[in-house]
């Protein structure tokens, strides 16, 4: 009994420590594997000082079958996180409710599905769905999703803490009422399933709002950054509307005092020459999104600081697109900027956006070399850069993680515009 | 002094009052149920029941709502802004008063208003009457005057609430660690209960001072009631002189 004990307190800690490892990140100075051994005996101690049960399946969740034991363990849990990971206490105190949430999620998770598959062996309950939840610990920090949870209770998100509390909570509660009791809990396995279900769609209702909360604030820095370039803009149209009204009236006046219609020509000609907007300001008010006309322009003035020139060609809407127009920004953003630093003064940048296949083609081309498909493929990997100092390679890496989450294309080729060489990035977005 | 403490406790008011009204509410509905499931002789065995529950966690319930502030406090540097305004001693002499009536209120007020639920509001319980000897401890008093009885155990046990906190109190003076400021004295508290049972002393336990009914009237007596305390303060005073003298840490940074 006492091995069984030890064996099931040993896998419980290990679990355990893996799920405060991957919430609260590793230790610098410190050895992770003298985590699990120190879980290991919180696990071990508890279950012996509180271990009042003699059934088999008692302690098949947790190390503990009551709700004052399971505080004991919370709190000696906690204490353990907040010495050992030297985090605020925020990050601490939710990562380790995060940490109880994963576990429970993990291990009742295991039982309910070796139960569905019509298990009956007393060992597989207790021991191999131990394993299976460490193999499934495993599979979920492999995707990434221990690391994304780690930095969301690093920044404080409301939104998962929000979720994390509900899930320790709830599936805590599932225990409880159950007595810690598993064959009850499979008896009443809709309620189980129905309250988990319920969970899942509470939760993703907090996802949904935090997402467009986060939206509405991209949106409006969006506009607080871009829309006084928009002003500006009309303000040089405004400007250049004054100047036509005066080269209309002279043309007028020319008209008047011609003597034949060739000499009338001549005179329009010479007077209309300099009379119309700048071709960038021209394409520009076609632009149906002002965050990006205003962008746009903002990045032409830019450019023009260096002496690159950008000749714009609107021929699409990017708004009603399924890519939202923060990120279009974005994307937007990081092409124009990538061009201007990989040009040399005097060049010309080409930015067009066309509609094609029903979606629209935004590509940025600007001089360089040719570049083989391998190039390209690597131009767009995380890290990748061709400056020295660390920080930089994410934003090509960022479009292309953005474009396939909306479902679009990557275009990237080799062209020659009036004799010069140049590579054209861009995205195709329906 | 008077208006310091006032300010204080305005400080600590919303926490402290949300955890007495969770207690209160808690102690007085276990009072008035949890009793169905035992032998009850009197009204007022319903009380000592009922009140199990805080008498396990209640360190956890004097410090957490009230100590800390005063680390928040070092942490956000507001000590030090006070330095110039106001004496160190005076200061932090008129938040430990603070924090003792917050204490002593979070013990007294759940206890007592339970108590008074339990002998006068609860369906009265079917009481058999004990035909032999019938021991607790104040026999007298807890059978003739139980409200009384609960009023002076709620006020003894206020006290110990106060010393608890201020074995939190200290160690927001010093420690770094809130998770750990916080839970020392539960921590505390169970060490200390485990070591006197091992050694076969239990009736020096602090847990025996707080629940003198815990153990039967032939192992109570008058140093039941002051060796846990008497114990705990000197382990305040020895964290305190350990982390002034030994460590040298200063109160006013963190």
């Amino acid at each position: 009994m006492m091995v069984e004990t030890f064996i099931q307190s040993v896998l419980d800690g290990l679990l355990l420590s893996l799920c405060c490892l991957g919430l609260m990140g590793r230790e610098k100075g410190k050895f992770d594997c003298l985590l699990p051994f120190l879980f290991a005996g919180v696990c071990l101690v508890v279950r012996q000082v509180f271990g009042f049960s003699t059934a088999d399946l008692a302690y098949a969740v947790l190390p503990v079958n009551t709700v004052i034991s399971f505080m004991f363990l919370f709190l000696a849990v906690l204490l353990i996180n907040s010495i050992w990971f030297q985090r605020v206490e925020g990050h601490a105190f939710y990562g380790t409710i995060a940490a109880f949430a994963l576990y429970l999620l993990l291990r009742e998770l295991c039982l309910v599905v070796f139960y569905l598959c019509g298990v009956e062996e007393t060992a597989w309950f207790l021991y191999v769905s131990r394993v299976l939840s460490l193999m499934l610990w495993l599979a979920i920090w492999a995707v990434g999703v221990l690391r994304w949870l780690r930095e969301q209770l690093s920044d404080g998100s409301l939104t998962v803490r929000i979720i994390v509390s509900n899930t320790a909570i709830l599936l805590l509660l599932i225990l409880v009422v159950f007595r810690f009791d598993l064959s009850l809990m499979f008896r009443w396995l809709p309620v189980t399933a129905g309250t988990l279900a319920l969970l899942l769609f509470v939760d993703g209702i907090a996802i949904l709002i935090e997402q467009h909360r986060i939206q509405s604030q991209r949106r409006t820095k969006l506009l607080e950054q871009y829309l006084p370039l928009v002003e500006e803009l009309i303000e040089q149209v405004r400007a250049r509307q004054h100047e036509f009204n005066n080269k209309m009236m002279a043309v007028s006046a020319a008209m008047a005092a011609a003597n034949d219609l060739e000499e009338a020509k001549s005179d329009v000609a010479s007077l209309l020459q300099n009379a119309k907007l700048d071709s960038i300001d021209r394409e520009l008010l076609k632009c149906d999104s002002k965050v990006i006309c205003g962008m746009i322009f903002g990045k032409s003035k830019q450019a023009g600081l260096k002496c690159i020139r950008l000749d714009v060609s609107m021929a699409g809407a990017f708004l009603h697109r399924s890519l939202p127009e923060a990120d279009w920004a974005e994307v937007i953003g990081v092409l124009i900027d990538n061009a201007i630093e990989a040009s040399s003064p005097g060049a010309v940048l080409y930015v067009k956006a066309v509609e094609e296949n029903g979606g629209l083609l935004f590509t940025v081309s600007n001089p360089h070399h040719a570049l083989s498909n391998v190039e390209f493929v690597q131009m767009f990997k995380r890290g990748w850069s061709t400056k020295i100092a660390s920080g930089h390679g994410y934003g090509l890496f960022n479009v292309r993680s953005m474009v396939e989450r909306y479902k679009g294309k990557i275009i990237a080729r080799n062209e020659a515009i009036e004799g010069t060489h140049y590579i054209t990035i861009g995205v195709l977005i329906s | 002094m008077l208006r310091n403490i006032k300010l204080e406790i305005k400080k600590i008011a919303s926490p402290v009052l949300i955890a007495m009204g969770v207690l209160t509410v808690l102690n007085s509905v276990l009072s008035c149920t949890l009793y169905r499931d035992y032998t009850v002789y009197f009204d007022i065995d319903a009380w000592e029941i009922g009140t199990e529950f805080l008498g396990l966690v209640f360190p956890l319930f004097v410090t957490v709502p009230v100590c800390w502030e005063l680390y928040y406090e070092r942490r956000n540097h507001f000590l030090v802004y006070t330095l110039p305004r106001m004496d160190k001693r005076h200061y932090l002499g008129s938040k430990w008063c603070a924090c003792a009536l917050a204490a002593f209120l979070l013990m007294f007020i759940p206890y007592f208003i339970s108590a008074v639920f339990a002998l006068y509001v609860k369906s009265p319980a079917v009481i058999l009457f004990p035909e032999d000897y019938y021991g607790h401890i104040f026999n007298d008093l807890y059978t003739q005057t139980p409200l009384l009885y609960a009023l002076l155990l709620s006020l003894w046990k206020g006290l110990l609430g106060v010393i608890t906190m201020t074995f939190g109190f200290v160690l927001a003076l010093y420690g770094k660690n809130i998770f750990v400021i916080l839970t020392a004295p539960f921590i505390y508290v169970i060490l200390e209960n485990f070591i006197w049972s091992v050694m076969g002393l239990p009736m020096y336990r602090f847990v025996t001072a707080f629940e003198p009914s815990s153990l039967s009237i032939e192992a109570i007596h008058a140093g039941s009631f002051i060796a846990g305390p008497l114990l705990m303060c000197g382990v305040i005073v020895l964290i305190a002189l350990y982390y002034s003298k030994l460590k040298k840490r200063a109160v006013y940074e963190v």
